[in-house]
């Protein structure tokens, strides 16, 4: 790939061209930072003009493949916003692709947050974002090692994409992974088979032992005799719990941004 | 005046038994049939007539604890001594097979105030187990097939029926239980009650086995029996049966019937309370019996001794209803085999239906 290739893939001019209308909350607009048709917008400049190109080149490449632009924005701060805030208006008021997403860093604050829309919502569940910022990313953050934790975000977003656009789940699920949950599975169906079975085996076991002694003397009760002659149910107190809702495995989830449209993702510090 | 009463049938002399097909008495020798009033009536004035008069001699002190708590009695056929344990009441002698009672047992304090008297007799007792074992697919193959009742016995055994008026009353603790949820978290409102039930009902005849001999369960397992169809008692219808005294007192008895009671009186309230709540916890309650009488009933069963490879399985059965109670032997090596093959074959299908659903 010659070097003039290089350039334009990073400068981002297809999203000049297609000019997509964005109607937007002007305060919003207003507030956040132009991407100026960049994929890689390092505004914290974090990163060298080569390592700005060479992660440029590898985003390109993915969005070319899977028609998702998957992008990257430093910021010395998020200002009045939250991070998720930011990260979902950068995506929202630059012309990007419907589907694709955004990882934002933080440098103040050490907040990174990774804001995803359209068809990236599902491609990247809640469980894929843990395992590649995380478990893999972040670790990089924590080192302050920015180019390095960026090329794993690349590398890791097309490797996704690829699982997704094949069906698959990303990570990849190791065979000794599958076989030890199918061994629980088993282990699980077996328990229950054993106590619907208890429970039935000793029922027709009472029919043959039918000698015991009976509870009450409902049989010597004199008809019509029963009589309630005061009763009342007085309400005294109530207590409300609350507990966080179980993580459903590769499922997404999404609020909604302050352009109206939906996000997912996720985020944290390092 | 004799201790041990026999009925002559006074056609031809021979032993008169109580016969439940007819509710009458029976001469077994010429087919004769009396009342049991006439034989009462017939009995006091026999006895009055004789001259003899026959003690029972208490041989306690020859025999030492040996023989602590058994009497012996004469026979009035043949003379011949019958020993047996002080709460026996009705046997047979062992010299002439005939059908005695022990007089002396039910003098004073002994004397039963009602009997429900025998409905079905010895055939249908054993038609009746018989079709109680039946086909019973765990049942071992050779119980059945080798099966020879040891024996069956026509036996009174006495009750003690309590009646009375309950007063109860219980504070429950109930809750209700709501859940919601944000995308969050999941929220639970658990709501308290005190919940307040008081109620009157009475009881009648709820029976409690007097006797030490009888066990208390095998007693309860056939029970109801209808007292309503009971008779005012009389000698007479031991005849032909066998028959014990109490040997567990009123006082003794009370607890047992108490439990009943407030089992059903809390039961009674519960339902009363409606099903709206997630759940009711009994908090406290409080049980008052008030009118309680007591009275001595002997009621009818029929009991079964069979022997399956050396252990004794006892059967009974209701005498006047024909409900059956018996613990079965079970054929283990079946009864494990059946239970391993349903829980390999329930664990498939789930698994399957796991994999189908989870995609594994």
């Amino acid at each position: 790939m010659n070097k003039f290739m290089k350039i334009t893939s990073v400068i981002f001019a297809l999203f000049l061209i297609m000019s997509v209308s964005v109607t937007a909350f002007a305060t919003a607009e207003d507030t956040t930072p132009d991407s100026d048709g960049l994929i890689v917008n390092d505004m914290a400049d974090i990163l060298t003009d080569d390592e700005e190109i060479e992660i440029g080149n590898s985003l390109y490449d993915t969005m070319e493949k899977y028609g998702m632009t998957i992008v990257l924005v430093t910021t010395d701060s998020t200002g009045e916003k939250t991070p998720e805030q930011y990260a979902d208006d950068y995506y929202d008021y630059n012309d990007y692709y419907n589907d694709g997403a955004v990882l934002m860093v933080s440098m103040s604050d050490r907040k990174w947050h990774f804001s995803t829309k359209g068809k990236a919502v599902d491609a990247f569940s809640d469980n894929t974002i843990e395992y590649i910022f995380d478990e893999n990313v972040v670790e990089y953050f924590k080192d302050d090692d920015w180019y390095g934790g960026f090329s794993c975000y690349a590398q890791m977003a097309d490797q996704c994409l690829n699982a997704y656009s094949n069906g698959e789940e990303y990570p990849p699920v190791s065979a000794f992974d599958v076989w030890s949950k199918r061994a629980i599975y088993f282990a699980v169906c077996l328990g229950i088979a054993f106590i619907i079975t208890l429970i039935v085996m000793l029922s027709v076991k009472s029919k043959y032992k039918n000698v015991r002694f009976n509870s009450g003397a409902d049989d010597y009760m004199v008809n019509g005799s029963f009589r309630l002659k005061d009763s009342y149910d007085a309400f005294l107190y109530s207590t409300v719990t609350r507990a966080p809702k179980p993580k459903e495995n590769n499922s997404s989830s999404t609020h909604t941004s302050s352009s109206g449209s939906t996000h997912g993702g996720g985020g944290g510090s390092f | 005046m004799s201790n041990v009463n026999e009925y002559k049938c006074p056609n031809c002399g021979g032993t008169v038994q109580f016969d439940s097909g007819t509710q009458n008495m029976k001469c077994e020798f010429c087919d004769s049939e009396f009342s049991v009033e006439a034989m009462e009536a017939e009995s006091v004035a026999n006895q009055n007539m004789s001259d003899s008069e026959i003690k029972w001699n208490d041989l306690n002190s020859d025999w030492g604890d040996e023989n602590k708590g058994m009497k012996v009695y004469l026979c009035n056929s043949c003379g011949g001594e019958i020993v047996c344990d002080e709460t026996t009441s009705a046997t047979k002698c062992p010299y002439c097979d005939s059908q005695v009672t022990m007089k002396g047992a039910f003098e004073g304090d002994y004397r039963p105030d009602i009997i429900i008297p025998f409905q079905l007799d010895k055939k249908s007792a054993k038609e009746k187990y018989l079709s109680f074992i039946g086909n019973r697919f765990f049942l071992p193959k050779d119980f059945k097939d080798k099966n020879h009742i040891d024996e069956i016995k026509g036996l009174y055994v006495p009750e003690w029926l309590f009646d009375c008026d309950v007063s109860a009353s219980v504070m429950y603790d109930a809750t209700k239980v709501r859940t919601w949820s944000d995308s969050n978290y999941i929220y639970t409102k658990t709501s308290h009650y005190n919940v307040y039930r008081n109620g009157d009902m009475s009881f009648a005849a709820i029976p409690v086995d007097g006797s030490s001999k009888m066990p208390d369960e095998l007693m309860e397992s056939i029970e109801p029996f209808d007292v309503s169809k009971a008779v005012d008692f009389k000698t007479a219808y031991l005849a032909g049966y066998l028959s014990d005294k109490y040997d567990v007192g009123v006082e003794e008895s009370l607890p047992r019937a108490n439990e009943r009671i407030r089992n059903s009186a809390t039961d009674a309230l519960r339902k009363t309370v409606n099903a709206g709540y997630s759940s009711i916890t009994t908090k406290n309650s409080g049980v008052n019996t008030n009118k309680g009488i007591n009275r001595y009933a002997l009621y009818p069963v029929w009991i079964l001794n069979t022997t399956y490879k050396g252990k004794k399985h006892v059967f009974i059965m209701n005498g006047q209803t024909g409900k059956m109670a018996g613990d079965m032997p079970i054929n283990k090596g079946k009864f494990f085999g059946v239970g391993l093959g349903v829980t390999a074959a329930i664990t498939t299908v789930l698994y399957i239906i796991s994999r189908f659903f989870f995609g594994l």
